[in-house]
């Protein structure tokens, strides 16, 4: 299409006017005068005219297609589903209450909702109950949506949680819709249940604590909900508490699947039932296709941030009202506030923790920080770096109400996250996809705007498939196996039931880790419990898938998830593996050999050259050297933590020194080093390693001796202690496990030099 | 240019209803239809596509309770029914046919007259797209009279534009979409 052409624009002007001469000569002159001397604009006159003959026997008559009635049935099936996208529902006729369809009664209409019409129903076999009997709309391919139901039934009659409504039964009426028999469960939804009975923040987490076992109860099973949002997770009373209780699992994917793209032989756009503002990115995105475990939890979080705000993230109606291309930036760019910041902007009739006494100045304390983060985490659009289980993320939540460390954090430099996400992203996030979406949630009556999203849709699925079509299946299988693994195994290792974790993933080899921050929890967690065991060969293989897992992205080394990689060197030294850690050190000069950054500077420095290493490496790593020797000195910091800092760092400085043979550099900075008040005793006995090699290579062979019986001093008792419980990673206070590996092997080094005089 | 869609977006106020309004009820009522022809015994029973519409007519105007200003605009409302139902149903066949997630007509025909009539259909409405965007109130009409199967005059009538005026822009449309499928397929 060329958009508007001006030449064409003016062709047709011309032609219209050409069309009402009807003496030819006069016509002809008119056209030669209007077209002046511009011949592209006379070609385009000229092609136009000679169609008016030609263009009659083509639309000698209307549309000439000869249709079934059948045809013209199964085709209003297909215009249905799009038409209802567009907000285009026509009445229906109810199923009459009264009426019997099988074994069930229809008693009275309870809801009212965007997929169907929910019925109290009595069965009267094999059992005699009250049931919910959910009655899918019309425009879904009966026949798949019962074939797709039926594929999970075993799968959801194994669910057994008291969080969750069973699915009994699925079937089809008289007039071929399909309904879903429920359990009936007679709470409201989960948010409105929290402001009507003026629920606290730690009354509502410790519901949503609850909402998640059940999810995670259901992704055991291995089956997603894929439509989580408070009408679905239901609040009632029971045994004289509050239930919340998750209904409609295994519906959303029995309704959704098989509307996507053309898989029934219409081209339309699978019906989101319900507000998008609850689905992932990547729901949104793909449909359907490829949707795992993690897509839950990112509506789980969703959810949590409303029940804390009273808002959910981005708000569809706002977002509409943008335009098309303004709400294409938003979505594929931006982060949606925190939920601290974004209380400011909520009406108190929408959140009951607002209008107690404390207000929006209160809340606003109390979800700053963990809360915000636990929740960011649940919903970032990457799902590699969301929550990798719903448990991670509730036990996160559980240690928020114990007052203990929360593993979410903030990312450390938000900026560069957001640009490599769109970065890795690329142009498969597709923003029509989603505009599709949150024009669905709304009243759209354009004609024309169904048409222009049918056709997206269309270039979104092609583009879809072609990226699947190549990978091979089987590679594709085990991924998803590899990755189910870890997730299982990240369950266990929060229950610390070590060796069951180790044994679920003892046979993920490395090359099918996909990056995943949690999948690098799960590997470095199995190495220290290696390590606490003394499994050194079995701590480095974990090490190693770890450094693999953490490949995340173009991370910087500032953020805490690859501050882990701290841990690999010394862990493949202790386990004797000096290939290993050789190649280790040069994958990360070649991934962060280029920072500017101080923080990764030092990190990088002491990954890869705290224990000899061969020239050229020690070449890449010099320039780093000059990086924190400005930062040292232009230090200002008057905090511990910037003390700490400042030490570490130059500590990096003198290790270099010592390891370039620049041993008076080396003496300089490491005394320089211990006259600092920080008092972090690997930092300070390592300097005493460094101090007693130089000093020797120098000829102080006296004062090299003393060094090394201070070092030995603070090794001796330090090292037995903190091994003890190595699976904490430690506190800047008692030293790291792995700087105590560290000046332990440094020890060593430095015993090999400096004689003992025994 | 402008009277034609000021029209057509039609004055309420003056009694009529706006094909968008009706569209709804149209469209309800071709389902019915269709649906009780399901459940007789003329399932495969091939029909032109224009007649459905007027057996549709035909049967609204027996409900008493409902009261159309007139045949025209209800028409008018079917038309944009019937180009959604015949599109979908051309994409199908096609995609049946080449056994593919085919997206665009095969742009080999040598001889436009004689193109299959499902790849006309489909040729006419990616070109009708395209109309829409430049002149909107031109592929209105393409959109009754190829559709819908409308006359000049109900044409007119549903507009209120004189007879005259609809052949004007008729052959102007159908010249401009020609000259562009011819541009396609070429």
């Amino acid at each position: 299409m060329d958009g508007l052409d001006p030449i064409q624009v003016r062709a047709d002007e011309i032609f219209f006017s050409a069309l009402e001469i009807e003496i030819d000569t006069e016509r002809d002159a008119y056209i030669e005068k209007a077209c002046a001397s511009d011949a592209r604009l006379r070609e385009r006159v000229d092609r136009l005219l000679s169609a008016v003959s030609e263009s009659e026997s083509f639309f000698s008559e209307a549309a000439p297609t000869q249709i079934t009635t059948a045809d013209v049935v199964q085709t209003l099936d297909g215009l249905d589903k799009v038409l209802e996208k567009a907000g285009r529902v026509f009445e229906e006729e109810d199923e009459e209450v009264g009426k019997q369809i099988g074994p069930y009664k229809l008693l009275r209409k309870i809801g009212e909702g965007g997929s169907g019409n929910v019925y109290v129903a009595e069965q009267s076999a094999p059992v005699r109950r009250l049931v919910a009997f959910k009655i899918i709309k019309r425009g879904m391919d009966t026949k798949s949506v019962i074939a797709r139901f039926e594929s999970e039934r075993q799968a959801l009659a194994m669910m057994d949680h008291p969080n969750i409504a069973h699915v009994y039964d699925a079937g089809k009426t008289e007039t071929g819709r399909p309904f879903f028999v429920m359990e009936l469960v007679s709470g409201i939804p989960i948010t409105r249940y929290c402001n009507a009975n003026g629920l606290g923040l730690r009354q509502r987490l410790e519901l949503f604590v609850q909402v998640c076992h059940a999810v995670q109860h259901a992704h055991q099973k291995g089956i997603i909900h894929r439509d989580i949002k408070p009408s679905n997770v239901l609040v009632d009373l029971y045994e004289g508490g509050a239930r919340p209780r998750v209904i409609d699992f295994g519906i959303a994917k029995a309704v959704h699947k098989g509307l996507l793209g053309d898989a029934e032989g219409f081209t339309v756009i699978e019906p989101f039932v319900g507000t998008p503002t609850y689905m992932s990115p990547e729901q949104a995105q793909m449909g359907g296709d490829d949707l795992d475990t993690r897509s839950d939890i990112y509506s789980l979080g969703t959810l949590l941030y409303e029940l804390l705000t009273g808002q959910t993230p981005f708000d569809a109606k706002v977002l509409a009202e943008e335009g098309v291309d303004a709400m294409r930036r938003t979505l594929m760019n931006q982060e949606p506030q925190r939920p601290s910041v974004r209380l400011k902007n909520v009406a108190p009739e929408s959140n009951s923790m607002l209008t107690t006494k404390g207000g929006v100045a209160e809340l606003e304390r109390a979800l700053s920080g963990d809360l915000d983060w636990i929740v960011m985490k649940a919903l970032e659009k990457d799902r590699t770096r969301r929550y990798e289980t719903v448990d991670a993320f509730s036990t996160d939540i559980t240690r928020y109400l114990n007052f203990e460390p929360v593993t979410a954090r903030p990312p450390s430099r938000r900026y560069q996250f957001q640009k490599m996400v769109r970065r890795n992203r690329g142009a498969v996030f597709s923003a029509a996809a989603v505009l599709a979406v949150l024009l669905a949630g709304l009243t759209v009556s354009s004609w024309l705007l169904v048409r222009e999203r049918v056709a997206r849709r269309r270039a979104v699925t092609a583009e879809q498939q072609a990226k699947e079509a190549r990978k091979s299946e089987a590679q594709l299988r085990v991924e998803a196996e590899a990755r189910e693994a870890i997730a299982m195994a990240a369950v266990l290792l929060n229950r610390e039931q070590f060796e069951a974790a180790e044994e679920l993933v003892a046979d993920v080899e490395l090359p099918v880790i996909k990056p995943s921050l949690e999948a690098g929890a799960v590997f470095l967690d199995l190495a220290e419990w290696n390590l606490q065991r003394g499994e050194w060969n079995t701590a480095a293989a974990h090490m190693l898938r770890f450094a693999r897992a953490v490949q995340v992205d173009k991370s910087d080394l500032t953020d805490d998830a690859t501050r882990g990689l701290l841990c690999v060197s010394p862990t493949l030294i202790v386990a004797g593996d000096q290939e290993e850690y050789r190649k280790f050190a040069w994958e990360i000069i070649r991934r962060f050999g280029q920072t500017q950054n101080p923080i990764a500077a030092e990190q990088v420095i002491k990954m890869c050259i705290t224990f000899p290493c061969d020239e050229a490496l020690l070449k890449e790593v010099e320039p780093l050297g000059g990086i924190l020797r400005e930062t040292i000195s232009n230090f200002r910091g008057r905090t511990q933590w910037d003390i700490y800092i400042h030490a570490w760092r130059m500590w990096a400085v003198s290790l270099l020194e010592y390891r370039l043979g620049h041993y008076d550099e080396a003496v300089y900075w490491s005394r320089g080093n211990l006259k600092s008040v920080d008092e972090t005793p690997t930092r300070i006995a390592m300097n005493h390693t460094i101090l007693a090699c130089s000093l020797y290579h120098l000829g102080h062979h006296d004062e090299a001796l003393a060094e090394l019986q201070a070092a030995e001093k603070i090794i001796k008792v330090g090292l037995p202690l903190r091994l003890e419980r190595v699976v904490r990673i430690g506190n800047n206070a008692e030293g790291y496990w792995f700087d105590w590996f560290s000046a332990y092997l440094l020890l060593n080094e430095a015993q090999q030099i400096v004689p003992s005089p025994l | 240019m402008d009277d034609v869609s000021t029209i057509l977006n039609s004055d309420p106020s003056e009694g009529g209803k706006s094909a968008e309004e009706l569209f709804p009820l149209v469209y309800n009522e071709l389902r019915r239809l269709a649906g009780a022809r399901m459940a007789g015994e003329v399932r495969q029973h091939t029909l032109q596509a224009t007649a459905l519409v007027h057996e549709a007519w035909l049967r609204m105007v027996r409900d008493e309770d409902r009261s159309w200003e007139n045949k025209a605009s209800f028409f008018s409302a079917a038309s944009l029914a019937m180009r959604r139902i015949l599109v979908e149903h051309a994409r199908r066949k096609g995609r049946q046919k080449r056994g593919g997630a085919q997206k665009r007509v095969d742009l080999e025909i040598t001889d436009l007259a004689d193109s299959e009539p499902d790849e006309k259909i489909l040729l006419v409405e990616d070109a009708l797209i395209q109309l829409e965007q430049r002149h909107p109130e031109w592929a209105k009409i393409v959109v009754m009279k190829y559709f819908g199967g409308m006359t000049q005059q109900e044409i007119a009538e549903a507009l209120g534009i004189g007879e005259r005026s609809v052949r004007r822009y008729w052959t102007f449309a159908r010249a401009w979409l020609y000259d562009r499928i011819r541009a396609e397929t070429e």
